[in-house]
């Protein structure tokens, strides 16, 4: 802080009131932009999220499920240290790797993996994302809060697993003979089944879907196989965005 | 829109043609047709265009409507105005969002058409037998 005194700029340690007031009205009186520049940022077009302004990366913004009261809300860039808006619970942001037995509770916004090796056993498993690569799910309850990736052949009942979207790994095939019920499905693998996209199902070029599909939004890359019986564009009444 | 020899064909939007259409240049169609179509080379179905009947044809892109069943030997491409009532089948299909479509599909790139491919469940299935010895055999990836 400087202070004027006979002529001559003398720095001090003091910072009273009246000096901080002063240079907060200078710094305001300095950045209030001009008649010309308002106007400018009117007619500019808004730009997305994640645009470059100018040098600047936007950071992403994040939706973020509280897994101890379910209250959603989002967050811009990271943190070390999140809580909940609602609860004021520190939450857990890291990403966990399963490579071994497991039967207790993990929670966290992040992901889960259970690779090789891991067996979910038992306990509760909420994360934003669960990819199932190599792992087993036999017990407990998991409950992938955005996204259930399947990078792998691997068993598990869907008695234990719920999801909102679901994603198929390049090179895995899925069989089975229930309907499945998500929000939104992405195949760049293999899925024999009846399935019902509650917004919209995406076939990657490397992606093949047969049995039957009922969904309001489809794409089909080309490339993708499609062997089924299909209703597209119109919205299933009664159908909600869960895991059966 | 013209192929390697330089032939087309129009059907405007003020035209409404009942009867079938075999051509073996590429035609656009912007109008109403009631009757197949075969053709041999591309087709396009605007996006005013009603087509009521079978078609057969090399590779199509359709942005109209259509109530019947479309097979090419090559490729279709469904625009997101595009408006289906019917089966498919093709080597290859592009699908836009917004497309609105019922009915059965057959498209395999590998070019096993026909009947529904078995999906490759028997692997999945022999490894569920090996780790759930209950209800074996009928159960799929997901224990049901």
């Amino acid at each position: 802080m400087a202070r004027k005194g006979s002529g001559q700029v003398q720095k001090t340690d003091m910072v009273d009131g009246f000096t901080a007031l002063r240079a907060v009205r200078d710094a305001h009186a300095e950045a209030a932009p001009s008649t010309v520049q308002s106007e400018s940022i009117v007619d500019a077009e808004p730009q997305p999220i994640g645009t470059r302004l100018g040098s600047t990366a936007m950071p992403s913004e994040n939706r973020i499920v509280c897994y101890e009261c379910g209250y959603e809300f989002r967050m811009t860039g990271k943190v070390a240290r999140l809580a909940c808006s609602k609860c004021h619970i520190l939450l857990d942001t890291g990403d966990h790797v399963v490579d071994s037995v497991w039967t207790e509770d993990l929670k966290t916004v992040g992901t889960i993996r259970i690779v090789e090796g891991g067996a979910i056993q038992g306990g509760v498993i909420i994360a934003n994302d669960v990819v199932l690569a190599g792992g087993t799910i036999s017990g407990g309850r998991v409950n992938a809060v955005k996204c259930l990736v399947l990078e792998h052949h691997n068993p598990f009942s869907r008695d234990f697993v719920t999801a909102r979207d679901l994603r198929i790994a390049e090179g895995v095939s899925v069989a089975t003979e229930t309907e499945l019920t998500y929000r939104e499905v992405e195949l760049a693998g293999r899925l024999s089944a009846s399935l019902k996209a509650v917004e919209r199902l995406i076939i990657r070029e490397t992606g093949c879907l047969v049995g039957k599909v009922q969904t309001p939004s489809l794409v089909v890359e080309d490339g993708a196989g499609l062997l089924a019986e299909i209703d597209v564009g119109v919205v299933a009444e009664g159908v909600e965005a869960k895991t059966a | 829109m013209e192929n390697q020899s330089g032939k087309q064909s129009l059907i405007s939007e003020d035209t409404e043609i009942t009867g079938n259409i075999r051509c073996s240049s590429t035609i656009e169609v912007k109008g109403k047709l009631t009757g197949d179509l075969e053709c041999a080379s591309n087709v396009v179905l605007g996006e005013t265009s009603v087509v009521k009947g079978n078609l057969n044809v090399a590779t199509i892109a359709v942005f109209g409507q259509v109530t019947g069943n479309i097979s090419a030997s090559d490729k279709i491409e469904l625009k997101s105005t595009a408006r289906v009532h019917g089966d498919i089948k093709s080597k290859r299909l592009t699908v836009e969002d917004g497309v609105t479509f019922m009915g059965k599909s057959e498209v395999s790139p590998s070019g096993k058409s026909g009947s529904v491919a078995p999906p490759p469940a028997a692997q999945v299935e022999d490894e569920l037998e090996d780790s759930d010895s209950s209800d074996r055999g009928k159960k799929g990836l997901f224990n049901k």
